[in-house]
């Protein structure tokens, strides 16, 4: 078995990518997009309306404007960032690095465990001589069409704004254009070798989109595929995010799980079922997150030490249980809905002031639950204002939830067991304070429009979508309030609208395996080899796993550069090679 | 002949596994809906399929007969887990009892629909039975939460792990909301258990799907009954009467009319009285991903159950005039809101009213649908006139002869049991399945115990010799005869020459199945070396009798058995006998080794012995004619040999050369 990281990932909006080569297959696993990258372009310019400019006047605007940007850059280099120093272009799309290196028709099967790990697949199945058998779950295959197909929604205001793509290679790509960029953006634009620049490529269509999801096979939690009579491949639930998995290969080498981000109890998703990866030969640990909750773990060894000292005295029947209640305890789903209470108190409180509240549409599962939160906040506090919910893809997202009870926590079940909808979103709608509209400028939209208000929107890159426009609105008012989830360098993801006066909320979610889980959550698997990579090991796991006497394969550690706290989005480890 | 002494070392690990199927309370006979509840025990692991009711019994008959699984009660060790595989009564009803009275706490699967929906039908069924015949309650709604709770919800296709052996999976049934086929495999034996289920896609739920299986068993219902869902709308689409729909759930049936009125525009209202209906349809839009696939692709733009020509009912409403379509529940018309609008519309006979597939005894469903009463007693002194029309309803299509033959033949599993249906109409489809697909088939009675064997399969790992000689190639080269008919290219382009080369590779090799070691399939030659054993040959020896001409009047003149050695060399016979070898056999190389001949590993010499223990003498006559040869030689060679010893008893030596010496 050969294993090749092609990229570690960060965070919950850019999964970690991975080939394996098992029995003569070749598994690519996620696929996804680095689109906290699309930071380096311009938004469509403020006094830019979609609805009201017609292409030939556009043009020209645009001419005039990049050619103040350009001289603007000329003389701007090394100053603090400016909005102007970014990108005004059609944006292009950031696939990872050392994907684009790799001949797509040399991979056999696509493994796809999260929506996140989906949103560069059709860059993968329009490429000639793609010919892999693609899996996923039957609701991640579904959002993350939807997410897809919003992003080609969303992307279509570029288009009328710069007009129709120009040639192969943009303006922005020529090196002459790249040297003018100040020295951050053209790291993140090209790496820090230049090696990244052809990472880059123009949106897929939803043409692309539709061709990517029929070569997709959907599947069922714990549903055995055999592939070509040689492979069983599960999808197991992980808990990251409703449809979210982690798969299992039995090959005749042996069993492989890879074991990607996960959380053991989750308030939307089906939680994670670590129960069916025990017995596996060897667990891929995959799960990069516990660097993002590092500081956590001080935090959080009054709750493990007491348990592994007793471990060694108990007897096996009552070490077992006391695991299994080590890693099921509440304690960071507690966490996590306290965190959901004090975003709805800002909230609140921003309403209350007079002030709207732009939330951008990120991940699923917290959106739902704000969706379900706000409401009796604001109901608690005698506040009555709008929600809205501002996306092309938004009315079929929110049904869908709906009707996917064995894709849910057993709390959201119990739900459908006693006969209540899943989500209140469809009460809310009826009862006219909930409102979806596919698009900012929706009839329907403008003739209810109301302030204050609080609005789900997409995109959290603030780069498309209706946030823009929002933000443009609201930046400068106090009173407002912008939840931002972390992961996004924020400074960044703000430049275009500064100067900014409204309050922005900056959030972390849970989002995989707390270190102090790893230790038990392994000694319950009992895996024979664990391996992880050097890059996220942090020393803790490896005492965890070798304390354990498990055995341990480290991965060459990868091509290391100084730790610019910028860069870290878009390090990209060299692909390294582990065999064993 | 075997090569006995090897034969000790082989142990064959392969101890056959029964599957024992006992199929335990169902009924079959006449048109009522029986209870079905099936226990299987595959490879020592014990499943109860369904645990259903029979509708036609008020008293203990109406539940299985628990005390055939243990009858100690002690339910919890004699059954692995309980797999329910729809929400009907019949497949459920006797669950809470079973769970809740009985005391069975292990594990109960069921799919997501059927855990929601079942509830419904029990509390449903206990109302009636209480409040109408105040009948003392078998089973509380305490005990009918309580048993629900321990129920485990399973997706479609997931595959469940009871315990270590045991492996569950369910297969879309189509017969009704979450109706599922149960798959179950331990070790190497697999079954399915089919439930009702339905081959034909219906307006809104899909046909059944299932992977093509390697099964043992399987185990189908068989009921045959007609959908009436579409006889019905002809009838009140006239738009005169007024109907009342009175049954369990009847969202199948909603999803038809709501459909049908929008399509027709009709004006006539169609009505729901609150209660059961309105609470199922809130599961009905929740688990629209079950439904079929056209009534899952609109649930965003308009979700199917949310129906647009249905309303609410207000009891004001009861004598408004003009037709209308109202669905009123108790389904049995036991008593509440649906008996109130029976007592106002059954004097008509504009009227319908339709029934559901069962009722149960004691209520006015049941007399309505036993026989045509034109007088109903309510009470003692209550009595009203029946002048409507009676229509019984079954609208959960249930498979037909065709579905089973089709699943039958999809599945080819080793053996069928055919349960849940008329006896005449079983025992034909049993006579089909055997003369036309070749499989074992099965019609147990009530309580009756099938056993039918289950496979074990044996993982033998190949070594590299034995994969050698697979390879290697084994060409046939045929020299076909004129009068053959063959098309072949080779035969067209030149007429005389017939060659056909096959080359059909046969694998050999020798399985080899030791105690507490994993089986292996090796070459021949490895197999000594394996078992660290000596080659042992089977030789065969026949002592041989050849006549000579004239030996009797030899032996009278050299009567010392000397002289018959000098005899012997004198006349050379071994000679006589290489000569006569070589022109009946030319294309073999015998050789005359001096004492012996040889041919292969056939060696031949002459004997002397008079108790040659391999010789057979059939009369003393004969042995004084002949002269005998002992004739050894290797099984492999056996035809080679049986060929030369038939010439060699047919041929004739002389003494003459004897003769000639003296003379």
């Amino acid at each position: 078995m050969k294993f090749t990281c092609l990229n570690k990932g960060n965070g919950f909006h850019l999964p970690p990518c991975y080939v394996l080569h098992v029995s003569g297959f070749r598994i690519l696993l996620d696929c996804p997009l680095d689109l906290s990258a699309l930071t380096v372009f311009s938004p469509v310019p403020a006094d830019f309306c979609p609805s009201l400019l017609d292409e030939s006047s556009n043009c020209s605007f645009h001419e005039s404007l990049n050619m103040e940007s350009k001289s603007a850059k000329r003389h701007k280099i090394e100053k603090p960032l400016d909005a102007k120093d970014l990108i005004y272009a059609e944006p292009w799309y950031k696939t990872l690095k050392n994907l684009h290196i790799w001949d797509p028709s040399f991979i056999d099967i696509v493994l796809i465990s999260s929506t996140m790990g989906m949103l560069g697949l059709p860059f993968l199945t329009r490429s000639k001589g793609f010919s892999a058998k693609i899996y996923a779950t039957e609701a991640t295959a579904r959002i993350g069409q939807l997410m897809m197909e919003d992003l080609v929604s969303m992307h279509m205001e570029f288009r009328h704004f710069y007009g129709s793509e120009e040639s192969d290679s943009p303006q922005w790509m020529k090196w002459e254009e790249l040297e003018l960029l100040p020295s951050f953006l053209r790291e993140m634009a090209i790496g820090q070798d230049g090696s990244e620049l052809g990472g880059w490529m123009p949106l897929y269509s939803s043409v692309d989109v539709k061709d990517c999801l029929q070569k997709v096979q959907k599947l069922k939690y714990a549903e055995a595929a055999c592939h070509n009579g040689a492979l069983v491949i599960k999808a197991l639930s992980s808990g990251l995010d409703i449809g979210s998995c982690n798969w299992t290969v039995e090959s005749p080498e042996g069993n492989i799980s890879c074991l990607s981000s996960s959380i053991f109890v989750s308030a939307c998703a089906m939680e994670f079922d670590y129960r069916a990866l025990q017995g596996a030969d060897l667990i891929l640990y995959l799960d990069f997150s516990s660097e993002d909750v590092i500081e956590d773990v001080e935090h959080h060894d009054n709750y493990s030490s007491p348990t592994t000292n007793n471990l060694s005295t108990l007897s096996d029947e009552d070490n077992w249980k006391e695991l299994n209640e080590c890693l099921l305890r509440n304690d960071e789903s507690i966490e996590e809905s306290k965190k959901l209470a004090f975003i709805c108190s800002c909230v609140v409180d921003s309403v209350k002031a007079g002030g709207s509240v732009l939330i951008p549409l990120s991940r699923l599962g917290i959106v739902l639950q704000l969706l379900e939160q706000i409401p009796i906040s604001l109901e608690s506090s005698a506040v009555k204002v709008p929600i809205y919910v501002i996306s092309s893809v938004a009315a079929e997202l929110l049904a869908f939830t709906n009707i996917i009870p064995e894709w849910l926590s057993k709390l959201r079940q119990e739900k459908l067991f006693s006969g209540e909808p899943l989500y209140s979103h469809i009460e809310l709608m009826k009862g006219k304070k909930l409102y979806v509209f596919p698009a900012i400028h929706s009839p329907n939209l403008i003739a209810n429009w109301q302030e204050p208000c609080i609005i789900f929107a997409p995109h959290w890159s603030l780069r498309l979508g209706p946030i823009v426009h929002l933000l443009r609105r609201w930046c400068g008012d106090r009173n407002s309030l912008l939840v931002l989830e972390d992961g996004l360098d924020a400074d960044m993801a703000l430049l275009p609208f500064k100067p900014i006066a409204m309050k922005v909320l900056h959030c972390s979610f849970l989002s995989g395996i707390r270190m102090t889980k790893a230790q038990p959550l392994l000694k319950i698997l009992q895996p024979k080899i664990v391996m992880v990579i050097t890059i996220q090991l942090s020393s803790s796991l490896c005492n965890a796993i070798l304390s354990l006497s498990l055995s341990l394969s480290l991965s060459l550690p990868p091509h290391t550069t100084h730790h610019h706290p910028y860069t870290t989005t878009h390090h990209t480890p060299q692909p390294f090679n582990s065999v064993y | 002949m075997e090569d006995v002494p090897l034969a000790n070392k082989l142990l064959l690990l392969a101890n056959v596994a029964r599957l024992h199927s006992s199929i335990m309370a169902y009924s079959g006979a006449g048109q009522e809906v029986g209870k079905s509840c099936v226990v299987v025990s595959i490879n020592g692991k014990r499943i109860m399929f369904d645990c259903g009711m029979h509708m036609g019994y008020d008293d203990h008959r109406r539940y299985p007969d628990f005390s055939l699984i243990s009858t100690s009660g002690d339910f919890d060790s004699a059954l692995d887990c309980v797999i329910i595989t729809h929400f009907h009564l019949d497949h459920v009803g006797a669950l809470p009892y079973f769970t809740e009275v009985c005391g069975y706490n292990g594990p109960v699967y069921m799919t997501y629909p059927t855990k929601a929906l079942a509830p419904l039908m029990l509390e449903d069924y206990r109302k009636v039975m209480v409040d109408r015949r105040g009948e003392e309650e078998q089973f509380t709604a305490d005990h009918i939460s309580a048993c629900i709770k321990k129920v485990i919800a399973v997706d479609l296709k997931q595959t469940v792990q009871v315990d270590k052996d045991l492996q569950i999976r369910a297969y879309y049934a189509g017969h009704v909301l979450g109706a599922a086929m149960f798959y179950a495999k331990v070790g190497d034996s697999a079954m399915v258990y089919t439930g009702d289920y339905n081959m034909t896609p219906d307006r809104h739920l899909g046909a059944a799907q299932i992977d093509r299986l390697q099964l043992d068993l399987l185990i189908t219902e068989f009921i045959n009954v007609a959908a009436g869902g579409k006889v019905l709308i002809p009838t009140f689409a006239l738009g005169r009467a007024r109907l009342v729909l009175t049954i369990l759930l009847i969202q199948e049936l909603c999803i038809l009319l709501d459909d049908y009125w929008e399509r027709m525009n009709l004006k006539v209202p169609i009505y729901f009285s609150a209660g059961l209906t309105i609470q199922a349809n809130m599961y009905y839009k929740m688990l629209i991903g079950w439904t079929s696939q056209k009534v899952k692709e609109t649930y965003t733009t308009h979700n199917a159950f949310d129906f647009k020509n249905v309303c609410n009912f207000d009891r004001s409403m009861i004598d408004a005039p003009g037709p209308c379509v109202l669905f009123a529940t108790p389904g049995m018309i036991s008593g509440g809101f649906s008996l109130e609008v029976f007592k106002h519309w059954a004097p008509s006979e504009m009227n319908l009213v339709t029934l559901p597939g069962y009722c149960v005894a004691g209520t006015i469903g049941h007399k309505l649908m036993s026989g045509k009463p034109t007088k109903i007693n309510l009470d003692k002194d209550k009595q009203i006139d029946v002048r409507c029309q009676i229509h019984q309803l079954s609208f959960s299509p249930h498979t037909d002869a065709k579905g089973i033959m089709d699943l039958v033949k999809f599945l080819s599993p080793k053996h069928v049991i055919l349960v849940h249906g008329e006896k005449p109409k079983m025992a034909s489809l049993k006579e089909r399945i055997q003369s036309e697909l070749g499989i074992q088939c099965y019609v147990p009675a009530n309580c009756d115990t099938v056993c039918v064997p289950s496979t074990v399969f044996v993982k033998a790992h190949a070594s590299e010799m034995f994969f050698q000689s697979c390879l290697s190639p084994n060409f046939r080269f045929l020299n076909e005869s004129s009068e053959d008919t063959s098309d072949s290219i080779l035969e067209r382009t030149n007429g005389k020459s017939r060659f056909q080369v096959t080359d059909e590779r046969v694998a050999e090799g020798i399985l080899v199945m030791e105690k507490s070691k994993k089986a292996r399939v090796v070459h021949q030659e490895e197999l000594l070396l394996m078992l660290g054993e000596k080659q042992h040959e089977v030789q065969v020896a026949y002592c041989c009798p050849v006549h000579v001409d004239n030996l009797d009047e030899a032996r009278r003149d050299h009567i010392s058995a000397d002289d018959v050695l000098g005899l012997s060399n004198k006349c050379s016979w071994l000679q006589q006998l290489f000569t006569e070898l070589t022109t009946d056999f030319p294309g073999w190389n015998i050789q005359n080794l001096g004492e012996h001949l040889q041919v292969e590993s056939f060696h031949v010499s002459l004997c002397w012995k008079d108790d040659c223990p391999y010789r057979i003498i059939d009369s003393p006559r004969k042995k004084l004619a002949a002269v005998f040869f002992c004739c050894t030689w290797s099984v492999a060679d056996g035809k080679l040999a049986w060929q030369i010893i038939s010439t060699m008893e047919k041929c004739r030596l002389t003494v003459q050369n004897l003769n000639q010496n003296t003379d």
